[in-house]
């Protein structure tokens, strides 16, 4: 027996005589990620200064004492970089002296090396010597880099207290990868998005109210529409300066009818060689709005209020409470502009303001 | 009445609005570019994009002026799918830049109490 669950979940819009669109978009996503290792630079220089043996302090198992005494630093320019970086090297050191003593080991080591990068360390192996063969690994791992340059100075100085012929021989193998290697992952993400879009036609106030229907779903790259009405109510144009703190308040007759609101957005418009109009513009982009008002029927005391004002406040944001109770921020874009007396006792202006609502 | 639904292809916002005043017009984007030759024939080149340019006067009221201002705001980069009166379906593109609002006059009864003149630019194409 099968059995098969069906959840569904179920939003109401609303509720209304109307239409109803269901739009389905299948999107593709590809991502490619792609990791590049690029060719390492590395360079090592080795030093080896061998001294003449002597033999002092002597604690070996015919009571001599050899230290040998090894001084590493290792440069990581990557890591200087700021990025993450493996310096991969092994080497092989065989220290061979014909004293006819057999094979030792290391007997004791400290390391101080390998704290940190970019620290010169001081590896100090004391060593009864005969054919020795020491074996030091280090790694340091390279998980991206750039151009990297990794180096290493090698000195070793051995002191014998009693002299001997010495014969030191050093084998050091550093391998590299510097194989660029380049690989891409494509992965591909298909979807199923359904967009709903609704509208009523049974309410015809819906010609005239401020009333956008907003269904579900809908892209992302844009802000959602303000569904709510903004508040409308009698005032009467009210300017302010500063814009914070006023302290100087100018209230004139509202404007004339004919008054315009101009919203001029930022975008990239252009006409193809078909002649396809298309536009970009991205959502940061600035968008203005200029109000154009025509103020009538101004006495001269107000006018010289006016100009009182376009001039304390020239260039400056300003406060604007428009006859609507609606209040503005912003500036005043034409202080030049033209106050035409109309006639006995009456003038009128223009005002241009760019601003925002607050 | 006509709608507007934005943003194309997921589109989930219409905007109702009016019908449009008279004088909307509709004009084919495209254009013949004639030339003759040294013996006097002649021939044509045809641009046709296979869009047209719609313009549409309105008479808003107050608030449903706002709301398409900020229909606009918001996607004003975005194709619309508009319907039009004779329920013909359009992709289209704004083209009004910029985009203006005239208060006509007063307009008792109407939500804001004004009238408000808009016209729209669109570019757009059949669907």
């Amino acid at each position: 027996m099968a059995v098969r669950t069906t959840q569904s979940y179920v939003t109401t819009l609303d509720i209304g005589d109307g239409d109803v669109r269901v739009t389905q978009v299948y999107t593709t996503v590809l991502t490619r990620d792609i990791e590049i290792v690029l060719p390492l630079s590395n360079s090592l220089s080795l030093s080896d200064n061998a001294g003449i043996p002597t033999f002092a302090g002597v604690e070996n198992d015919f009571g001599f004492l050899q230290s040998l005494e090894h001084n590493y630093v290792v440069l990581d320019i990557t890591n200087s970089l700021g990025l993450s970086a493996d310096i991969g090297l092994d080497y092989t050191e065989d220290i061979i002296q014909y004293l006819g003593w057999t094979p030792r080991t290391i007997v004791e080591c400290s390391n101080s090396m390998f704290s940190e990068d970019n620290e010169a360390g001081v590896f100090v192996v004391r060593v009864i010597v005969d054919s020795l063969s020491n074996t030091f690994g280090f790694e340091d791992g390279i998980i991206q880099a750039h151009n990297a340059t990794n180096s290493l100075s090698f000195e070793e100085i051995v002191t014998h207290l009693q002299q001997f012929d010495v014969f030191n021989q050093f084998t050091l193998v550093a391998a590299v990868d510097s194989s660029p290697t380049e690989y891409g992952r494509g992965m591909e993400q298909g979807c199923l998005k359904q967009h709903i879009t609704y509208t009523i036609s049974g309410n015809r106030c819906i010609e005239k109210d401020y009333r956008p229907f907003v269904g579900e779903g809908g892209d992302p790259a844009y802000e959602s529409i303000n569904t709510t009405p903004p508040t409308l109510s009698n005032g009467t144009l009210t300017l302010t300066y500063p814009f914070v703190a006023p302290t100087t308040t100018l209230v004139l007759k509202n404007p004339s009818l004919g008054n315009t609101s101009t919203f001029t957005r930022s975008a990239v418009h252009r006409k193809t060689r078909g002649g396809d109009d298309v536009i970009a513009a991205d959502q940061s982009w600035p968008t203005t709005e200029v109000q154009n008002l025509v103020i009538e029927n101004i006495c001269e005391t107000d006018i010289d209020a006016v100009v009182d004002f376009l001039n304390a406040s020239l260039g400056l944001k300003i406060g604007l409470l428009d006859w609507e109770s609606r209040q503005w921020s912003g500036v005043v874009l034409a202080p030049e502009t033209e106050i035409i007396q109309t006639g006995i006792n009456s003038w009128k202006f223009t005002l241009v303001f760019d601003g925002e609502l607050e | 009445m006509i709608s507007i639904k934005a943003p194309f292809p997921q589109l989930n916002v219409a905007c109702v609005l009016p019908n449009a005043k008279m004088q909307d017009s509709r004009a084919a984007n495209q254009s013949v570019n004639v030339q003759r030759t040294m013996t006097g024939a002649m021939f044509s080149y045809v641009k046709n994009a296979g869009s047209s340019k719609l313009r549409l006067p309105f008479v808003l009221s107050r608030m449903k002026a706002l709301e398409l201002k900020e229909f606009i705001r918001v996607y004003y980069r975005a194709q619309w799918v508009v319907t039009l009166h004779d329920d013909s379906k359009w992709l289209a593109t704004l083209l009004s830049d910029p985009f203006s609002t005239i208060t006509e006059g007063r307009a008792e009864g109407w939500p804001g109490g004004e009238a408000v003149n808009v016209t729209l630019e669109l570019s757009a194409e059949r669907i």
